[in-house]
């Protein structure tokens, strides 16, 4: 109910927002006045804003996000994102996949061998990734793997989605795997300084089962919470690293459509990428749930 | 552990099954016969009935066909159309279609598509701004009434005869009608498939109906591949040896040269910075293009009205230094208005061939520059000058340099840019409100009145406040009975007019804008030429090869 409430919100000052913003999405050089009004008055910017606001809104709810009006002219929306979308959120989710599977499993090699040569590696590899943007990567990834190595392809080709998703889903996975890395070996210290971890580790416990069975499990709570914003910053990460290898996704849409004023564009976006921040809360929150049953039971009691 | 290692796999597996099953994908046609060429250009709309504007002529002429085709050279030959007659008056044009000539859905294409397709060129109701190439360029019978008056469409001079004959009627003679007819917006639109496709004709891969050696199987608006695919019902199937064509529409020029070198892309556009890497690159292909950039003065300026002033701004110019360091390959120095390969004489030379032709007014010349500097300032009186250059931007390198040379020749010389957003340019430049700019104008058709048509008074992208009777009438004569009948005559009076307008240095021409890009010697016979259809896969061959 509250992500529906703040997804109108959103849409609503974004809509006057963009009705602030300068030019007009036809101000082609050979159009005189009359002929703008007339092409206005077609796609319905005539009215006033709030009538504009109503009616779109009203149209959003059914589904229909309007057609673009400069980048594909008379294009509908929905049908130049859903193509678009599926690539975008592919290559994100995979490369957060990836990031968090490598990320876990350094983190924990670190805390495990503590101060030794393990540790240093893994975190060294943590301060590069955070230190250096994707973009570096994307590059050394191309040189090598894609050119050097000739294993994968260096421009997004549709004919071979999978092999020419590898580099971008690698080089935006980088990012991922130093943040998560680095906190999944601070909290699995934390947590192993605990009383109960001493109990256990008195008990006669193996390491193994320690770690995998109960430290793990409380570590990867705070790890949950960074995956929630490290998401965002995949979103907005995008753009280059779509720039950079022709992927045709949504992040250099983006672009383009505010450069060019095309409104409904920008909107339906700003929808789409609203939406998948919601969704990705939202499985945050479950996830909490199985890690920890105590927040569940807390949350039933009230 | 190893349920683990299997969950972490399904998970994999998961994860690939879920990209590929979101991902639109192109079903790709025999790789051996498939090339991958990258153009930096994407096309706003593919309808060639549609839009005019550059980056889609390109693509429409890779894939579509009209009456006419160009050959290798440039000079139109016949395409759907086996022959044609012309009336001895000028006025009426009959195409025989070839019986063999097929849509790529196997149905023959008829005389009335042609009909069609010209009907919703100048269909107000389409709003197609390449309408002008019946209403102006070539005037058609009744197409003005049409697209300015709303007159039915069914009043338009062109007709179908029979199923394989195409009667066209002209309201003048036009001594280029034939090389219009190569232009994308003059190829078949089918009436059937038009009407059962009508808010999605080619918008999409899914939309497109071509009678050219291909088609097109993939396209999404705005997206960033194009696939073509050989089209098998097309007339001449058995010459063309590709089986498609992946079409890159935007890519990093370092990405694109990585890829050219281990071989994934067969052909790659060079532009700016890159060129250093390609130089001395014997697979660089420079090609040359309509494309004229010249400065153009404001007679209502007291000083650039002058023929004296004129002609030193134009004789201190260092063209030849501008291209090598500056505009670099596949640009050409232009010290005329037509440039090469546009237009060929009835004899076979080429119109704008001679490039040398007005070297005494054009050629660098800072000393003498100077000369008809002082000479133009004293007949007005004054003892310098003061211009404003009309631009988009205040970085240019090309205009720092021109300035710096005209400063550095002309003693009392000073020149400001006034810088004014994209969008309001035009309207400045119509509007006359500047003393120079650079202007570029590209050939519509391969005629040299395309260009020559420009500067005859009231002409809206001429020079404000030129207007020369005798220019004028040069040019009436050119575009009239009896002339357009005549067509040796009628270059002479061209030729005349080109003249006129370099000895009195109307305008001031600096390059001739081209294309360069890596060409993979696996790659023959593909055929680029300066007008549409610019790029021609026909005859292209593909010999795919280990590279080192």
């Amino acid at each position: 109910m509250i992500s529906a409430c703040s997804l109108i919100v959103m849409m609503v000052i974004l809509f006057l927002l963009l009705t602030l913003m300068p030019g007009s999405p036809f101000n082609d050089a050979k159009l005189d006045a009359a002929q703008k009004a007339v092409i206005a008055a077609k796609y319905g910017l005539d009215k006033p804003v709030l009538i504009r606001l109503w009616l779109y809104m009203k149209n959003v709810i059914k589904g229909d996000f309007g057609v673009s009006y400069v980048l594909s002219r008379d294009y509908p929306v929905s049908e130049l994102l859903t193509s678009r979308i599926g690539v975008s959120v592919g290559i994100g989710f995979c490369s957060l996949l990836l990031g968090t599977v490598v990320g876990i499993a350094l983190g924990l090699m670190a805390s495990v061998w503590e101060g030794r040569l393990p540790d240093h590696l893994a975190m060294g590899i943590s301060v590069l990734g955070l230190a250096a943007p994707a973009y570096v990567f994307a590059v050394l990834f191309c040189y090598y793997l894609g050119f050097k190595w000739r294993m994968f392809p260096l421009i997004y080709d549709l004919r071979a989605p999978l092999t020419s998703a590898t580099l971008p889903i690698l080089a935006s996975s980088v990012m991922i795997i130093a943040v998560i890395s680095r906190f999944t070996r601070d909290e699995t210290l934390r947590v192993m300084q605990s009383d109960y971890v001493l109990f256990a580790r008195c008990q006669g416990m193996d390491k193994k089962t320690l770690i995998f069975g109960y430290v793990l499990r409380n570590a990867l709570l705070p790890v949950v919470t960074v995956m929630g914003s490290l998401v965002v910053s995949l979103l907005t990460g995008t753009l280059v690293i779509e720039d950079m290898f022709a992927v045709p996704g949504i992040g250099s849409f983006m672009g383009e459509a505010i450069l060019e004023n095309d409104y409904n564009v920008v909107l339906a976006l700003s929808f789409v990428y609203a939406m998948i921040y919601i969704v990705v809360m939202l499985g945050v929150d479950i996830i909490y749930g199985i890690l920890d049953p105590r927040i569940r039971i807390a949350g039933k009691a009230e | 552990m190893k349920k683990k290692m299997f969950s972490i796999m399904t998970v994999f597996a998961l994860m690939m099954s879920f990209l590929s099953g979101c991902v639109p994908s192109i079903p790709s046609t025999d790789p051996e016969r498939e090339i991958d060429f990258y153009v930096n250009l994407p096309p706003t709309n593919l309808d060639p009935q549609k839009q005019f504007y550059a980056n889609n002529v390109r693509i429409q002429g890779m894939f579509l066909e009209g009456l006419m085709t160009r050959d290798d050279k440039g000079n139109p030959i016949c395409g759907i159309a086996k022959s044609y007659e012309v009336s001895e008056d000028g006025l009426i044009y009959t195409f025989h279609l070839r019986e063999d000539a097929c849509w790529d859905d196997g149905t023959a294409v008829e005389a009335d598509d042609f009909v069609f397709a010209f009907q919703r060129l100048v269909d107000p109701e389409n709003a197609s701004d390449a309408s002008i190439m019946l209403t102006d360029y070539a005037k058609v019978v009744g197409a003005e009434d049409i697209f300015y008056d709303g007159a039915s469409v069914d009043s338009l001079g062109a007709r179908a005869v029979d199923d394989r004959t195409l009667e066209v009627r002209l309201e003048n003679p036009c001594p280029f009608f034939i090389d219009l007819l190569t232009a994308p917006a003059m190829t078949p639109c089918n009436r059937r498939y038009y009407y059962s496709h009508e808010d999605r004709y080619f918008a999409n891969g899914d939309n497109i109906l071509s009678c050219g050696p291909f088609t097109i199987d993939y396209y999404e608006p705005r997206g960033k591949q194009i696939h073509l695919r050989k089209n098998e019902y097309y007339y001449d199937a058995d010459k063309v040896e590709l089986a498609g064509v992946n079409l890159q529409l935007l890519a990093d020029q370092q990405q694109l040269i990585m890829s050219f070198q281990k071989g994934d892309a067969e052909c790659i556009p060079i532009s700016g910075e890159q060129q250093e890497v390609s130089e001395g690159d014997k697979r660089l292909n420079e090609v040359s293009g309509a494309m004229v950039w010249y400065v153009k003065p404001n007679f209502n300026n007291k000083a650039l009205a002058n023929r004296n002033i004129r002609r030193a701004l134009s004789m201190c110019v260092n063209r030849e230094m501008l291209r090598k360091n500056i505009l670099r390959a596949g640009n050409s120095v232009m010290t005329r208005m037509i440039p090469e390969q546009i237009c060929f004489e009835p004899d076979g030379t080429d119109f704008g061939g001679e490039t040398d032709r007005y070297k005494e007014v054009c050629g660098y010349d800072p000393e003498k520059a100077r000369e008809y500097w002082e000479k133009g300032l004293e007949e007005i009186g004054e003892s310098g000058a003061e211009f404003e250059f009309l631009t988009t931007s205040d970085s240019n390198v090309f205009m720092d340099i021109l300035k710096e040379e005209w400063e550095k020749a002309l003693p009392g010389f000073k020149l400001k840019y006034r810088v004014v957003q994209p969008n309001v340019y035009y309207e400045e430049l119509f509007a006359g409100n500047f003393d120079l700019s650079l202007d570029g104008w590209g050939a519509d058709y391969g005629d040299p009145a395309s260009y020559l048509n420009l500067f005859v008074t009231g002409v809206k992208w001429g020079c404000p406040g030129f207007s020369s009777q005798v220019y004028d009438k040069i040019i009436e004569d050119a575009n009239n009975v009896p002339l357009v009948l005549d067509p040796v005559k009628r270059f002479q009076k061209l030729h005349e007019a080109e003249d006129y307008l370099m000895e009195e240095s109307v305008i001031i021409p600096i390059y001739c804008q081209g294309n360069a890009c890596l060409l993979s010697d696996a790659v023959t016979g593909i055929s680029f030429l300066p007008l549409c259809p610019e790029i021609s896969f026909k005859n292209a061959n593909y010999k795919k090869q280990v590279t080192k």
